[in-house]
């Protein structure tokens, strides 16, 4: 169960400890009922602010993905996604998907590189 | 008592001796070093350290076996060795990480991993062991109690290493049971560390982030297991001294006189072999670890500046973490800038004051 930030990356490290954290999620890593370590012990582990790793959490819970408890930490919930997140997910496919294509990728890569995903993420279930 | 101090002075030296390299590259008096300075010009620092350490131990050593031959035995002018020894160590460490310090390189890496598993003491607690311990803990005290009233007016507090009382005090609640007490503050202290080793600050490397993670997660085992033999050494060496109180001044228990004596010995014997037999087991995970890995510690640069004297203390007020791994040593140390660590220090430390006030309350019979 281990996440990975790195400094070089465009993204914020927030939205990299959520992304890992839902990569993770996928991979069947952190199931439902999984308690995510406290804010300030991910916090000292990474090397980051407090804020950064609260700001993570947050935005997990605005996801619908953890709950946050006070007291007991952020939880992963099961995601069961409503109507409103489905058409969000599909814009975001249609973004990533879309940014290939104007970047010169033809159907075949593009669908090689969303098999290879796919493959990483059921083959470590 | 004299070689006895020489003995843990020489431990001591070695300790010093041994602190700047084992790290190797990684923390070379605490610094970041290249391979090729730490082959060259490092050594020529290492040699020097190393010299002056030994002229300053001949020479301490010297002062106090003259004061003991002509003074005889001076307790007090041999612990005072022993700080003393300490002292010039420490400086002499910081003087060479200093002359160090110029050449450090920096960390280039930019990928950081971590681990979201939550270690909770529950997952390390032995049962038995902790109902051995309630019974170490309790069981004296009872006895303590039942035959408190039986008890002489005049109480042996100090015992040679024979076993035979040599120093007595009036008899009151604090002679008979401030061991007790102490006994369980000591519990008390060592499973905050223990508590401590658990939540300790790992930052892993992004890459073989597993296989480091193994690796460090066997060393917290190693401590947590110390942590928990020292606690049952120690309970049941109080627990011991308890019951050799109830022998050496009860005549119905005088039978156990000897089995406790011989007891005492091999408990606290016991401690010096724990203690040995955990740094040999750290030693040799961090050879794992270099071999495996190729890193021993690994931290973000923000991290890295701040630790201060060669990389025995560490300051980040921007850290959350409490506990870190000691950069240059064995086993965690404090972020001193985090007000959490100093109320653990705290737990620590000012209790002392207190017991030491109460074995001087203790009224002395000859």
């Amino acid at each position: 169960m281990i996440i990975t930030i790195d400094e070089s990356d465009s993204r914020p490290i927030y939205r990299q400890v959520a992304d890992e954290i839902k990569v993770l999620i996928a991979r069947r890593e952190l199931v439902e009922g999984t308690v995510l370590p406290p804010v300030r012990q991910l916090a000292g582990h990474l090397g980051v602010n407090l804020n950064t790793i609260a700001m993570a959490y947050r935005e997990l819970q605005q996801e619908g993905i953890v709950s946050i408890r006070h007291g007991s930490g952020a939880v992963v919930t099961s995601s069961r996604a409503s109507e409103a997140d489905e058409g969000r997910r599909l814009r975001q496919l249609k973004a990533a998907v879309t940014e290939l294509v104007v970047a010169g990728w033809t159907r075949e890569r593009v669908l090689d590189a969303v098999l290879k995903e796919l493959d990483e993420i059921f083959e470590s279930r | 008592m004299f070689y006895l101090f020489l003995i843990t002075n020489a431990a001591l030296m070695l300790l010093l001796m041994w602190m700047p390299v084992m790290r190797k590259t990684e923390a070379f008096f605490g610094v970041r070093v290249s391979g090729e300075y730490y082959a060259g010009e490092g050594k020529r620092v290492l040699r020097s350290y190393r010299f002056w350490l030994t002229m300053i131990f001949l020479t301490v050593e010297a002062i106090a076996g003259l004061i003991t031959h002509y003074r005889g035995e001076v307790n007090s002018a041999n612990v005072f060795t022993n700080f003393l020894l300490m002292f010039a160590g420490m400086l002499l460490y910081t003087l060479s990480y200093q002359r160090v310090k110029p050449v450090a390189i920096q960390e280039r890496e930019t990928r950081f991993a971590a681990s979201l598993t939550v270690r909770r003491l529950a997952g390390y607690t032995n049962l038995f062991l902790e109902l051995v311990l309630a019974l170490a803990l309790l069981l004296p005290v009872g006895l303590l109690i039942y035959y408190y009233p039986e008890l002489p007016e005049k109480l042996p507090v100090h015992w040679n290493a024979k076993g035979e009382p040599d120093g007595w005090a009036r008899k009151s609640f604090l002679t008979v049971f401030l061991l007790p007490i102490l006994g369980v503050y000591l519990n008390i202290v060592f499973l905050a560390v223990k508590h401590g080793v658990l939540q300790t600050k790992l930052t892993l490397p992004a890459e073989q982030a597993e296989e480091y993670l193994r690796l460090k997660e066997k060393g917290i085992v190693m401590m947590v297991q110390l942590m928990d033999r020292l606690r049952l050494v120690v309970t049941v060496l109080f627990a011991t001294l308890e019951l050799n109180l109830l022998a050496t001044t009860l005549e119905s228990h005088a039978l156990w006189r000897p089995y406790l004596t011989v007891g005492l010995w091999v408990i606290v014997l016991s401690i010096p072999f724990l203690v040995i037999l955990s740094i040999l087991g750290m030693v040799n995970l961090d050879a794992e670890l270099r071999e495996k890995v190729g890193r021993v510690y690994v931290q973000r640069p923000n991290d890295a500046e701040c630790w201060y004297w060669g990389g025995l203390i560490y300051y980040n007020p921007s850290d959350p973490a409490v506990f870190v791994e000691k950069l240059v040593g064995i086993g965690m140390t404090v972020n001193m800038g985090n007000w959490r660590a100093l109320f653990y220090l705290a737990i620590f430390l000012v209790p002392i004051p207190f017991f030491v006030l109460a074995t001087m309350a203790f009224e002395p019979i000859k």
